[in-house]
């Protein structure tokens, strides 16, 4: 009896292969979305297993894990980055700001002014950390520049989109999870493939071929690169949100440092010669990232417990190409740590007193810029 | 909610199925409509509480302007009539003042639109059309439609029937992108004793019109995108491309236009079709087409045919009635019976999309097209012509003549203005071969890929033939090669592919862009 229902019961599901396929992606997806939201591996909600990061440093899933750096009682540092400090180990921050125990580099590639509201939200909400190292980076100029990748639904109130989040990386994060406690247990693969592709935009950029072409750009590009652009902070939308989540960070007792990533001279030429960088900042870069950073300046003057420092009027780093992996991101570990310690040099900080100054000799060395690769003493721009 | 979100396609979808199984079994019809009414109203709120609450004002309204002129008997003619056009004023204006912020934009720029800032509610312009159209034969006591609101004595009737016409234009698949249908298609559907219950036949045909859809959306559409975007964004700030990218950046809009839409389409036929309902085809291989005539028979369908009902037949039976009265010349007749009536059928499609001078000029520069294409092959010299020639030949000539126009009216579509077109144009036919290539090349392969479809594969309401996958809105040829014209059936092989595919665009779901049209 009982066999010749179960073979009706099989022969009922075999004659229907729609209705069990789509039940089997249908069971299968269930089953998987209730093993990741039940087991929580980015600690976004009340329940879940109890996690351990054993690195705090994941550069290529950094945009997944805020909440969880956020949540991290034990962190007393965070670093809020973008494609220019997602190198960055727990072990050069604690070098670069001493007496500093368990840090956080939640930093990705392709960050925008939108999801860093997000991720500043985020941090207000739950982060107990001391100390928070944010970029002031170029997109803070322009709300055109919008999110493409980030996993907004993750932290947004909306629970009907967290099963956006269901794919093989979650999944392995939950195994992991479950199993050792830990989303993230052998992370020397994600940090070969973070080198990797730091290579790789190293390899295209230092390259005669690339420099004649960039040399070119600097000569064909001086005229125009001081067109003026923005002419007040009211101008700079994103920066009023960014600034109230500075004064809740600085409010919670936190220290907050702002790091203006270190640009060579030379990214004001060649993003304007660029149409893809181009359609993000427009033909006025250079004016409207000044302007932008005079703002930035005199907003978080006001804000108690915050800094802002830069590198960009330290010639011998900024000034020569073949410190960068492209114009617009600094290389070699000696220069990446110039940069994130400048907080704690009182010579690169930027304040109301010393703005002006700053301002005007940046704007000197771009304007004035002469070509400059140690790596390539002696390249000739194409048309030469 | 959107369609390839995945709550939608794992929790509402599959609650929805069971609810509307269990109760159709148990309380028939009604209990069915009023399942999808609830359905589609939880569907529809999360666009938020006034959009909802524009689209209850609307379904009253008309429900109610509808129900009256139903009521009311063949002698109250001036109040029928009144109701009508209080009806249609409602829909029209309602229309007006969401959608068209007409002296503002008409020669202003659309970016705000295309980026999605632009906050109409979803689905406006469709469920005005379709219950616009659904006044329009209550008026003239169209058969189905006195048969659908039945009789309206006792209050328990008119709830019951409300609840019914309210399913009717809120129904989720087509709520916020159509296809636009006709009560007459509805209603024998719905009168039909079957209707109320997930049959496995329905589903079968329905999962793979879900599958098709979303590959389109996902895969194809959105790995388009950046490749549109990037170009046309160039051009809106005006920097120099390389033809070449400007070209590719035209193809990808064109492509993904098709892609989303007619991949929207799909979906929404094939959710209708597990609930029991055939819903009218929208898209019949428009890129394959010989001509715009014939293209405008296979694109957007429910709408050229809503137009062409509404707008174009009574303006240009009117116009030939004016010039047979007054003996008109041969050539002023043909202006105001047929040339006016097709480009004010076109403005008004073009209109349709919003209040923009790009749209005023796609509107006129179809309608002219049109116009010479009906000139054209009503001349003795085309006949002549016609029959010297094998249909084959000039169905290529045809496409090359479709292909090398269609993606530049597509491309004055998508662009910011006029003036940004105008850009474009410089960059595609004298642009800089020095300039930066300026957009990624990893959309040439969906490119590619998205041609393949269009031009080898068959089309979803081909593939599906055998099993009616929707109502044929106009009669029209299968082109293709006969190699890859093969029919889809409910078998392990075919359950296999659309699986996969369905789970191929499950790798995606991280993403949610918007379907294109939600913006008009």
């Amino acid at each position: 009896m009982l066999g010749t229902r179960l073979s009706s019961w099989i022969w009922y599901w075999l004659r229907r292969p729609a209705l069990l396929v789509a039940s089997g992606i249908w069971l299968a997806y269930i089953c998987i979305g209730a093993l990741i939201i039940g087991v929580d591996p980015y600690d976004l909600y009340p329940w879940g297993k109890d996690i351990t990061v054993a690195s705090r440093h994941q550069p290529f899933d950094a945009a997944r894990l805020i909440r969880l750096a956020a949540k991290d009682k034990n962190a007393d540092t965070i670093l809020i980055g973008s494609s220019p400090t997602t190198m960055y180990t727990p072990d050069d921050i604690k070098k670069a700001f001493p007496g500093t125990n368990k840090p956080w580099n939640i930093s990705y590639h392709g960050a925008t002014a939108y999801d860093r509201e997000q991720t500043l939200d985020e941090l207000v909400e739950y982060s107990d950390a001391k100390h928070f190292i944010i970029t002031i980076d170029y997109f803070y100029a322009d709300p055109r520049i919008i999110t493409r990748n980030f996993p907004d639904y993750m932290y947004d109130d909306n629970l009907t989109n967290d099963l956006r989040m269901i794919n093989l990386g979650s999944l392995k994060a939950s195994y992991l999870t479950l199993r050792y406690g830990t989303p993230y247990r052998d992370i020397s693969a994600m940090l070969t493939k973070e080198d990797g592709y730091i290579a790789s935009f190293r390899n295209r950029f230092q390259n005669k071929n690339n420099m004649a072409i960039l040399r070119d750009n600097i000569e064909n590009y001086r005229g125009k690169i001081a067109a003026v652009g923005r002419v007040n902070c009211n101008e700079f939308p994103m920066l009023e949100p960014f600034f109230s989540q500075i004064t809740a960070l600085s409010a919670k007792g936190a220290r907050v440092d702002l790091i203006i990533p270190a640009y060579s001279p030379a990214i004001y030429y060649d993003w304007i010669a660029a149409p893809i960088q181009r359609r993000l900042v427009g033909r006025t870069m250079l004016n409207d990232q000044l302007l932008m950073r005079r703002c930035v300046v005199e907003k978080a003057s006001q804000i108690n417990q915050v800094s802002v420092s830069s590198i960009d009027l330290d010639e011998d780093i900024v000034g020569d190409l073949a410190n960068f992996r492209d114009s617009g991101h600094l290389d070699h570990k000696d220069n990446l740590m110039a940069i994130l310690s400048a907080p704690e040099d009182p010579d690169r900080r930027i304040t109301r007193n010393n703005l002006e100054n700053y301002i005007k000799k940046v704007r000197n060395t771009v304007l004035n810029y002469q070509f400059h690769n140690s790596a390539f003493p002696k390249i000739r721009g194409r048309k030469h | 909610m959107i369609f390839s979100e995945p709550f939608f396609l794992f929790l509402f979808l599959p609650l929805s199925c069971l609810i509307f199984h269990a109760v159709g079994k148990r309380f028939g019809q009604t209990g069915a409509l009023a399942t999808i009414f609830i359905m589609s109203l939880i569907f529809y709120l999360p666009w938020g509480w006034w959009m909802t609450g524009i689209l209850a004002a609307s379904v009253i309204v008309n429900y109610i302007s509808a129900s009256l002129m139903l009521w009311l008997p063949d002698n109250r003619k001036h109040a029928r009539a009144a109701l009508l056009v209080a009806g249609e004023l409602y829909n029209i204006l309602t229309l007006i003042w969401f959608k068209y912020n007409v002296f503002d934009d008409l020669f202003g720029n659309h970016a705000d639109m295309q980026s999605g800032a632009w906050i109409i509610p979803v689905g406006i312009s469709f469920y005005s059309f379709q219950q616009a159209a659904l006044l329009a034969d209550a008026y003239a006591r169209e058969k189905t439609v006195t048969k659908f609101f039945g009789q309206l004595s006792t209050l328990k009737e008119h709830i019951s029937s409300f609840v019914k016409y309210a399913a009717f234009v809120i129904f989720f698949p087509q709520l916020v992108i159509g296809p636009i249908i006709y009560m007459k298609e509805f209603e024998p559907q719905i009168a039909n004793k079957r209707f109320g219950r997930i049959e496995f036949r329905n589903f079968a045909i329905g999962f793979a019109l879900v599958a098709i859809g979303l590959f389109k959306k996902i895969v194809i559409a959105d790995n388009l995108a950046p490749g549109a975007e990037g170009v046309f964004s160039s051009a809106a700030q005006g920097i120099e491309m390389h033809p070449i990218a400007a070209w590719i950046g035209v193809a990808c809009y064109y492509l993904q236009l098709y892609f989303d839409f007619s991949g929207y389409t799909d979906i929404a036929l094939g959710l209708a079709r597990i609930f029991g309902i055939r819903y009218p085809i929208n898209f019949f291989s428009p890129f394959k087409a010989v001509g715009i005539i014939d293209y405008y028979r296979r694109w957007h369908m429910t709408l050229t045919r809503v137009i062409s009902r509404f707008l174009f037949t009574p303006l240009s039976i009117a116009g030939t009635r004016f010039a047979a009265q007054r003996r008109l010349p041969a050539l002023l007749a043909k202006l105001i019976g047929l040339w006016l009536p097709l480009m004010i059928n076109f403005e008004v499609i073009g209109l349709w999309h919003g209040a923009l001078s790009t749209f005023v000029l796609f509107g006129i520069i179809h309608g002219t097209w049109y116009v010479v294409e009906t000139e054209v092959r009503t001349s003795k010299r085309w006949k002549a012509w016609k029959r010297k020639t094998p249909d084959w030949r000039r169905a290529i000539y045809g496409r090359i003549v479709i292909i090398a126009l269609m993606p530049l009216t597509f491309a004055l579509f998508r662009a910011d203005s006029i003036s940004t077109f105008g850009f474009l144009l410089e960059q595609l036919f004298a642009g800089n071969w020095a300039a930066d290539f300026g957009i990624s090349v990893r959309v040439i392969p969906f490119i590619l890929f998205g041609f393949f479809i269009v031009y080898f594969l068959p089309n979803s309401v081909e593939l599906l033939k055998n099993y009616r996958p929707g109502i044929m809105t106009f009669a029209n040829k299968s082109y293709g090669p006969n190699l890859f014209k093969f029919c889809w059936r409910p078998n392990w092989g075919w359950s296999v592919l659309f699986g996969s595919a369905f789970v191929v665009c499950l790798y995606y779901a991280y993403r949610q862009p918007p379907f294109l049209y939600q913006g008009f």
